[in-house]
């Protein structure tokens, strides 16, 4: 798998360490060339092509609170030894190479990704646990996903008859703090490792493997309030995402909305009510023959995880929170913040696990919070984080039809200036909507194409809004 | 894997769960040793759990970088097993340590290749690539023998594990190439029936031919490659994608056809494929049609480009961005509707927000404008200083560039006036150096920036943006009144200003001040003089102070001093500063290596890749005509005219040959370029026609001449030799008839003609009637967009230089007549 003269190369524990170093402190010395600048050349003379390595990074997991002035690193940057590293960051573990070719970086992002992947589907949980209890297994997939530097069995399904190990199933770590990427934050779902149904070869058979699909509709917000709640952005990022473990592997049949639109262009005058999708792109194992008439894809699903499509629409939609901020002056130092926050969405459903961050001004001395919440809501709190100057409003459930109201009392060091004000907000509201989306895209069936007498697995469909990016400006 | 053992301890290591977890423990003296024993003892012991175990353990102690070679004899005792799980982690010890134990390791390969024999493909496969693996060069012969036979492995995974064995192997001996015939076989091998053999097959030879740019393709290899896209894995038809832009397609036919071959792919996930089709299309674009092509490619391909870069992780959200960025460059406008999109959204990485920043300002046009800069002047107030610096010189470059419509520059003018005025240091500071520019652009604002300076000088401290205010101040400062004793303060306390940016732009903007209001200023400048000539803090800056003190005693006329100081700091129209101006033959190049990490880095490899590892791109074969940039005559394929213009072109490629060291060859359109910024090989390029040669220049009437000569002549003359002319016209003419037919009777014959979407083309050819008899071919284009004009390529087989190619085109104005102004 590696692919280095001995003394180089990003094996080398020197090299990997001043990479951590590197993530960790990323500082854009020079900011007028962002991004651009190429730090150091040198000639070295190696021979790498592209060296994966899995690189666990334990004093990294966990320390991802958001560190005034933090810079993140690019994925892309050239090192003092003159190569090209590229890292991915996934839970908290980076899996990073580095090359001294000029690589395609989407092809390699890529690859990094999907070795994330593999090893989640093959370990059940992605942490730095699994990976350590699992590493001859990692070892393993990584001998026969890259050979020398170029990308090989890259697949989930492909890879099984060639991995002997067997995974030990470590439990799944709650997650903690800010997810990065939202997207595997709620897919808590299942943890359970692909290889349980490999077996086809004789190897010992889970006999608790049950003949189950789970099938995810994620959509994620991105909207902006301006002060006065209207919306100057909105866009949804969506996809359908599975976890297939039905034996024999049956081709499988998925039929959306009817009426369905793809493309701004071809939307009708009056496609009031239409779902109309911006753009959609499917999974390459996606027979698309049924889909220009019916609406319905047919597919057989690999194994592990896997987004069937991907969709985007843009424009006006009902955010299902609407939030109306307002700050009153009431003295020369001291005034009151009020966030309103109604929920839109029909009675039936709830924001779960709602955390809304209300930045305060640098100068804050002090800030006490009071809550006006109509009944149902579960767990409200209103707390003044001094050391961050903001306040953290957290509500476990916000049921649909109701408002929730925020009264933050300030007092500041100095007289309030307008430079001050500006220092208030942008809120920000992070929540997860179960069984519920907003581009009414639907799941309208999901078959096994042949009649299969007795086949009945169970199939889990569940609906799932997320706030990617939900911010109401002051 | 790497675990840190002196890092700091991290997450404590999970409490509670002892047992299975102990791989990574620190390791104690003496462990090793224990290792030993449990190894000795491993045939005694039964349970296969248990001897898994065992080599777990030496896995886990060599991951955490504890040198376990000692146990190298002990492990090869457990060589022979036949588990499978066993046998991988003692072959991964194997290749691991193999390199510091030469001999020993010579010792295992007999188990090695006995095992590339087995029943079961696994184990051949894993064998065989161990064996590759071992990095030992005395070891080649022997692994050269297995290997062949593995290339005729019946299973398929055998056979690509040897396909890259003999990548693995030629790096450890150059020469084995030749003895074993392997680059034949990997040709033949691009037949395989199995994808994955072939994708290996690609990768490997583009890998050895990697100075001749890689691996050779023709239209028989591309189009058996391209027709069996479905069978390959996505990172195969990465592999296969990866060569289209090397190949030239045939005729326009199969460009197109390759183009919908590859449009589905457009509905890949993996943006690996994804980019690779896109660079793929944008290539043979430039093969067909050029220009015009790529911008109906770049339109096709945004909503997926779009929903690629959304859709995916922060990190390819970075990548894609930039190759976003560089599709902006090459076609301004198409991306602007989908402005929304760039949006910075909360929890995305910084190194993210700062890009779309970027790319937002080149986004705008006099429609989305207004929402753009409300968007931008929103951020500047982000608490991450950097973001809030970037946004506010993206607000100043949609200013400066005035592509936002009417009101916009005075829009974003006033919001960088209200910024200056935040009092925050780094948001007012970059708010003055953005007026500064925008008033070069734009003078007609002055009266707008002209008030806030005086106070915005008191608290403003960062050198650059203060050096701006002062700069704002010597311009602006017969409109404020106050300018000179605002700047008087600062003289005063000269001797406390540190950066020598600040005293640059005091020095000038006081002489600037005293030309418009002597009286007023001529003490203060004389004291700075002074004390800026007394100043040995900064070279530049004592010179300039003795330069500016001269020229005031010395000229006899301060309008002279007034022309020194007061030079062209305006930027005309729709020019852009020189820094901003991206250089056009720079994009260019850049294109070339699109979807790479140049891409990403903004500067092309040569500057971060180092030159063995340079790859060169070769567009092949030569035998195909459509080379990019001239472009050929659209019409049937059979039609004579394509395959002249095929010829033609392909005459100048062999000219130049394979081993051609400059980046592109210098085709047609490029010299001509050239010629007109006046670094053409002729040493007086001069468009004013001198006219003395025509009288004695005529052409014989009925000169003929067949194709085959034509290219072979054509071909003959290099193209350094050729004359570049544009002869402007009134009119576009009606059609190609309207010029052959006059051009005919001032005997120019037409060797063959055509109309493209964008232009018609020429082949044209005369004989001059003096004694040498010199042949004059010419290829002709008239652009059907405006500017009108004809651009003629000359060649001139026989002597005669400038002075005949002027004649002739002389002769042949006098014939367009109507349409030549």
């Amino acid at each position: 798998m590696y692919r280095t003269r001995p003394e180089v190369g990003a094996h080398e524990r020197s090299h990997t360490e001043a990479f951590f170093r590197k993530i960790k402190f990323w500082n854009e010395m020079q900011q007028s060339q962002l991004g651009g600048a190429v730090d150091g050349l040198s000639n070295n003379e190696e021979n790498g092509k592209s060296k994966s390595e899995a690189n666990d990074n334990s004093a990294e997991a966990g320390s991802t609170v958001s560190v005034k002035g933090k810079k993140d690193p690019p994925p892309v940057f050239v090192m003092p030894d003159g190569m090209s590293y590229l890292h991915v960051n996934r839970n908290g573990l980076i899996f990073g190479c580095s090359t001294d070719k000029n690589i395609s970086p989407c092809t390699v992002i890529e690859l990094l990704s999907r070795i994330a992947k593999v090893f989640k589907d093959y370990c059940g949980t992605l942490s730095e646990e699994a990976i350590r209890k699992n590493f001859i297994l990692c070892y393993e997939l990584l001998d026969e996903m890259i050979d020398y530097g170029y990308p090989q069995l890259t697949r989930t399904e492909t890879l099984k008859p060639f991995v002997y190990n067997e995974p030990i199933v470590v439990q799944a770590v709650p997650n903690t703090g800010k997810m990065i990427n939202p997207k595997t934050a709620s897919a808590n779902a299942v943890h359970k490792p692909v290889i349980g149904s490999v077996n086809a070869k004789g190897r010992a058979v889970n006999q608790n493997q049950k003949n189950e699909i789970f099938v995810d509709i994620l959509e994620r917000l991105n909207v902006i309030f301006n002060n006065n709640g209207y919306v100057v952005n909105s866009t949804i990022d969506g996809c359908i995402q599975m976890k297939s473990y039905l034996a024999g592997n049956p081709e499988l049949r998925l039929a959306l909305n009817e009426d369905l639109v793809i493309g701004k262009a071809n939307a009708p005058t009056n496609s009031y009510g239409r779902v109309v999708l911006d753009d959609v792109s499917f999974h390459d194992c996606v027979n698309l023959t049924e889909f220009e008439h019916g609406r319905t894809l047919s597919f057989y699903p690999p194994d592990g995880e896997f987004v069937v499509l991907n969709y985007r629409v843009t424009g006006e939609y009902r955010t299902p929170f609407r939030i109306f901020p307002s700050v009153d002056e009431t003295g020369p130092r001291t005034f009151e913040v009020t966030v309103m926050i109604r929920a839109d969405m029909e009675q039936t459903h709830f924001g779960a696990n709602v955390i809304v961050e209300l930045p305060l001004p640098q100068c804050t001395t002090s800030a006490t919070c009071s809550l006006m919440s109509s009944k149902n809501v579960n767990g409200p709190a209103a707390e003044y984080m001094s050391s961050e100057k903001k306040v953290l409003w957290t509500m476990k459930k916000f049921p649909g039809q109701t408002e929730q109201t925020l009264k933050v009392k300030v007092t500041l060091d100095k007289a309030c200036t307008s430079q001050i004000r500006r220092e208030i907000g942008p809120v920000n509201m992070n929540f997860e909507i179960p069984m519920f989306n907003v581009s009414n895209l639907n799941v309208r069936y999901l078959r096994i194409a042949e009649n299969m007498p007795g086949y009945s697995p169970y199939r889990w469909v569940r609906y799932v809004t997320q706030s990617y990016s939900y911010v109401c400006r002051m | 894997m790497s675990y840190n053992n002196n890092a700091p301890p991290g997450p404590p290591q999970n409490q509670g769960a002892p047992v299975p977890d102990s791989y990574f423990t620190e390791s104690r003296k003496g462990e090793v040793n224990e290792l030993r024993n449990l190894l000795r003892n491993f045939s005694t012991q039964k349970d296969m759990k248990k001897k898994r175990e065992i080599i777990k353990k030496v896995i886990a102690y060599m991951t955490l970088g504890i040198d376990v070679s000692r146990l190298f004899t002990e492990m090869m005792l457990v060589i022979e097993t036949r588990d499978l799980v066993i046998k991988k982690m003692v072959y991964l010890f194997l290749c691991n340590y193999a390199t510091a134990n030469p001999e020993l390791a010579q010792m295992c390969t007999n188990t090695l290749t006995k095992d590339c024999n087995n029943d079961d493909p696994m184990v051949r496969g894993l064998a065989l690539r161990s064996l590759c693996s071992l990095r030992l060069p005395q070891m080649v012969e022997y692994v050269s023998e297995p290997l062949n036979r593995a290339l005729n492995d019946s299973h398929a995974y055998v056979r690509k594990t040897a396909v890259m064995g003999i990548l693995k192997l030629y790096h450890l001996d150059e020469e084995i190439l030749e003895r074993n015939g392997f680059v034949d076989t990997l040709y033949d091998m691009l037949k395989d029936p199995d994808a994955a053999v072939v994708t290996n097959c690609i990768l490997v030879l583009n890998e050895l031919m990697q100075k001749s740019g890689g691996m050779a393709i023709n239209r028989a290899i591309m189009l058996h490659l391209l027709n069996r896209l479905g069978e390959f894995s996505e990172f195969g038809v990465v592999a296969v994608l990866d060569l289209v832009p090397r190949y030239i397609p045939a005729n326009q036919e199969e460009g197109y056809q390759i183009m919908n071959l590859l449009d589905p792919v457009l509905g890949t996930t993996n943006a690996g494929a994804f980019m690779a089709v896109i660079f793929a299309f944008l290539s043979l674009a430039e093969n067909l049609a050029g220009k015009e092509m790529k911008q109906q490619i770049v339109t096709r391909v945004k909503a997926p480009v779009i929903t690629m870069m959304t859709g995916g992780s922060a990190e390819l959200m970075y990548v894609m961005l930039k190759h976003v960025d560089a599709l902006i460059e090459l076609c301004p406008g198409v991306f602007d509707d989908e402005y929304r999109q760039f949006y910075l959204r909360h929890h995305e990485p910084t190194n993210v927000k700062y890009l779309k920043i970027q790319v937002l300002a080149k986004l705008a046009n006099p429609t989305n404008a207004p929402d753009i800069v409300g968007e931008l002047s929103e951020c500047v107030s982000d608490s991450d200083a950097t973001l809030s610096r970037l946004s506010v010189q993206a607000l100043a470059r949609i200013a400066c560039r005035d592509v936002g419509g009417e009101g916009c520059a005075e829009n974003i003018t006033c919001r960088l006036i209200e910024m200056v005025d935040l009092d925050i240091a780094h948001i007012s500071s970059e708010a003055a150096t953005a007026l500064a520019a925008i008033l070069r652009k734009n003078p007609s604002l002055r009266e707008l920036i002209a008030p806030p300076l005086p106070r915005a000088l008191k608290y403003i401290h960062e050198g650059r943006g203060k050096a701006s205010v002062i700069h704002l101040l010597g311009e602006l400062g017969d409109i404020i009144p106050e300018a000179p004793y605002a700047l008087e303060k600062l003289i005063d306390g000269y001797d406390h200003i540190k950066c020598s940016e600040v005293k640059s732009a005091l020095l000038t903007s006081t002489i600037k001040l005293f030309l418009k209001r002597p009286p007023e200023v001529q003490r203060m400048l004389g004291r700075l003089l002074q004390s800026a000539t007394e100043d040995v803090s900064c070279q530049d800056l004592h010179d300039r102070a003795l330069l500016y003190y001269r020229l005031l005693r010395n000229a006899p006329d301060p309008s002279i001093v007034d022309q020194v100081v007061k030079t062209n700091m305006q930027i005309a129209g729709s020019a852009n500063f020189a820094e901003e101006n991206f250089d056009e033959d720079m994009r260019d190049e850049l294109m070339k290596e699109f979807n790479t990490l140049s891409i990403v880095f903004g500067t092309t490899s040569d500057n971060f890749v180092s030159e063995e590892n340079q790859i060169k791109f070769v567009k092949m074969p030569a035998e195909h005509p459509l080379d990019g940039g001239a472009g050929s005559v659209e019409s049937a394929p059979v039609n004579p005219v394509d395959s002249l213009a095929s010829q033609v072109q392909e005459a100048s490629l062999l000219d130049h040959g394979p081993v051609d060291t400059t980046p592109a060859p210098a085709t047609a359109p490029m010299a001509a370029e050239m010629d007109l910024l006046g670094f053409g090989t002729e040493p007086t390029p001069a468009p004013v026609v001198p006219p003395v040669a025509a009288s004695t220049f005529s052409l014989i009437p009925n000169v003929a001449l067949s194709g085959d000569e034509y290219q072979s002549k054509w071909g003959a003359v290099s193209d350094a030799d050729a004359h570049v002319i544009i002869v402007p016209l009134t009119t576009l003419p009606p059609s190609t008839d309207a010029v052959e037919t006059p051009l005919s009777q001032a005997s120019i014959k037409t060797m063959a003609s055509g109309e493209l979407p964008t232009e018609f083309k020429f082949f044209l050819y005369a004989q001059d009637a003096s004694s040498d008899g010199s042949i004059i071919m010419v290829q002709a284009s008239i652009g059907k967009s405006s500017p009108c004009e004809m651009l003629l390529t000359i060649k001139i087989s026989g002597p005669g230089g400038f002075e005949k190619a002027d004649a002739f085109v002389n002769v042949l104005k006098n014939a367009l007549g109507a349409y030549a102004s």
